[in-house]
């Protein structure tokens, strides 16, 4: 029996020769998983698809240089996390003016689509707080918490260590534990631009963990 | 008594720290300290709380019809405007870049240490060919696939060997160097990024990633000239990043494949160092005119496909 990588290989191998479909027929395979990851971690449904389409362009012109060290779901989850990581930081450079009525035009604002949660209410109140986050921090408890990657998929997927991912996983978590008021005032204070683990050695902020943790 | 630090104690619940000197060090304050004790019994409270949160946001919509079509379409049209690059037939492609601003020194840095002036550049020309492999080539047919099947639990683990060697193996085992007579056809210098060796330590929103003054260049590390015989070893970066200097192609493939739109040109790589740690600093521009600075570690284009990013800022 054909293992599911196998046949994302031989697709893309088939793109990169010259089938016409079958780039299509690996987007087909992936595109609910790949959609999920856009729209939770920029929360605004164009905007997610703005960034699957960019992303899938860029990995239906870059199919050349895939080198195979990674599955291809981990190549294509990697280019889509890219491209939300880059719009998320364009974002903070370039923040939007609130809007008369005190909204933003863009970003997270409760505009995903509506899901049979468990919780609405709750879920809501989570998608807020996520989009507080730094955005590796964020991107990393989408993979892990949200999706159910493993820390190693998740790893891979950024292409850092494992203890990277660790470090911005346990960090959001712990600011989200602040804006979801689960700690007490005097705890630590709103968000900050800090960043994650260093890698060894002493902490520095922004530094990111590394390792092979 | 000592002041808690939550985002330490957060990496240590989060097991960022197993096994490490600094983990030793929190579970000994932990242990002793009554603040950080109750800190940490806080927020083993306060996650455990986060994951219900978070369990609570439920499964993610699917992808509307339109916006699959929408994409469907966008792919088609990609296909007749930007067919994918084939095995090469002749050459790579020259790249092309951004208009280099006027009086700025294009500089193709060469390489130092002992050797024939001709022996640097080959070298020269040996990774500046890789440079345009990365830009267009396909070298996918050539290359096993192996994949580490992370995402595949039922997989073992390939062992990747043959990869790593194909990957590491000088370009012409790989096909990617341009055959002499066909000299003309290489990426043009213009096309290639500035490379120097500031060893300076940039910080996040760092003044240098927007300008750096040439004095800034210590002397020995200045930068780099073709075909100056007057460079020294002591201008080549220390071993933790060596290897990217010697041979930075597949680090820039990471670093190219993780921008969009594409295409992707990088202007300039400063081996240096960022909050103190060895670092390749990394000036990019994306296809729909975006400007970048990317911070990779050592480990960048190294095996597992990993790019060991540090950092990343907007410019524009």
């Amino acid at each position: 029996m054909t293992r599911p990588d196998d046949r994302d290989a031989d697709l893309l191998r088939a793109h990169v020769t010259g089938d016409p479909d079958a780039f299509g027929q690996l987007f087909r395979r992936h595109r609910d998983r790949l959609w999920a990851v856009a729209l939770r971690t920029l929360g605004d449904p164009d905007e997610a698809a703005d960034a699957l389409q960019d992303a899938m362009l860029n990995a239906h012109r870059a199919a050349g240089r895939f080198r195979g060290e990674a599955a291809v779901t981990t190549w294509l989850h990697r280019i889509v996390v890219n491209a939300c990581l880059d719009r998320m930081r364009r974002r903070r450079a370039h923040p939007t003016v609130p809007l008369p009525d005190g909204s933003h035009p863009e970003g997270y604002g409760g505009k995903e689509p509506a899901a049979p949660a468990a919780d609405p209410e709750t879920a809501l109140v989570v998608r807020h707080a996520l989009a507080q986050l730094p955005p590796e921090q964020r991107t990393a408890i989408v993979l892990v918490d949200l999706q159910g990657y493993s820390v190693a998929e998740a790893a891979a997927i950024f292409g850092v260590a494992e203890g990277t991912v660790k470090s911005r996983c346990a960090r959001g978590r712990a600011r989200l534990a602040v804006l979801l008021g689960h700690l007490r005032t005097g705890a630590p204070p709103a968000p900050t631009a800090r960043g994650n683990r260093g890698r060894g050695g002493t902490v520095s902020s922004g530094s990111e963990a590394g390792g092979s943790q | 008594m000592s002041a808690v630090d939550w985002d330490l104690l957060a990496d240590h619940l989060g097991g960022a720290l197993a096994g490490t000197p600094e983990g030793d060090r929190v579970a000994r304050l932990i242990a002793t300290d009554p603040a950080w004790a109750a800190a940490a019994a806080e927020l083993a409270g306060a996650l455990d709380a986060v994951a219900a949160d978070l369990r609570a946001v439920g499964p993610p919509p699917p992808l509307p019809e339109a916006v699959s079509a929408r994409l469907e379409a966008a792919l088609r049209a990609g296909v007749s405007d930007h067919p994918p690059v084939a095995a090469p037939a002749g050459l790579p492609a020259p790249r092309t870049g951004p208009d280099r601003p006027p009086g700025r020194t294009e500089t193709l840095a060469g390489r130092s240490g002992p050797g024939r002036p001709g022996d640097r550049r080959r070298r020269r020309h040996r990774w500046a060919a890789a440079l345009a492999g990365v830009a267009g080539v396909a070298a996918f047919a050539a290359i096993g696939l192996g994949p580490l099947g992370l995402l595949d639990r039922g997989a073992e683990e390939s062992d990747g060997a043959a990869m790593l060697a194909e990957d590491h193996a000088p370009p012409d085992r790989r096909g990617l160097r341009p055959a002499p007579e066909a000299a003309g056809a290489a990426p043009t210098i213009a096309a290639l990024p500035v490379m120097t060796a500031s060893d300076l330590d940039y910080q996040p929103g760092s003044a240098r990633f927007h300008h750096q003054e040439p004095q800034e260049f210590a002397p020995e590390r200045r930068p780099l000239e073709p075909d100056d015989d007057s460079h020294s070893a002591a201008a080549r970066p220390d071993p933790p990043l060596a290897r990217l200097w010697d041979d930075p192609a597949a680090c820039l493939a990471e670093v190219e494949a993780s921008h969009v739109p594409p295409p992707v040109t990088v202007t300039r790589m400063d081996f240096a160092r960022f909050e103190g740690e060895p670092a390749v600093i990394v000036w990019l521009t994306t296809g729909d005119g975006g400007e970048w600075v990317q911070v990779v570690g050592p480990d960048c284009g190294g095996p597992g496909a990993t790019i060991d990013e540090r950092h990343r800022e907007a410019l524009d």
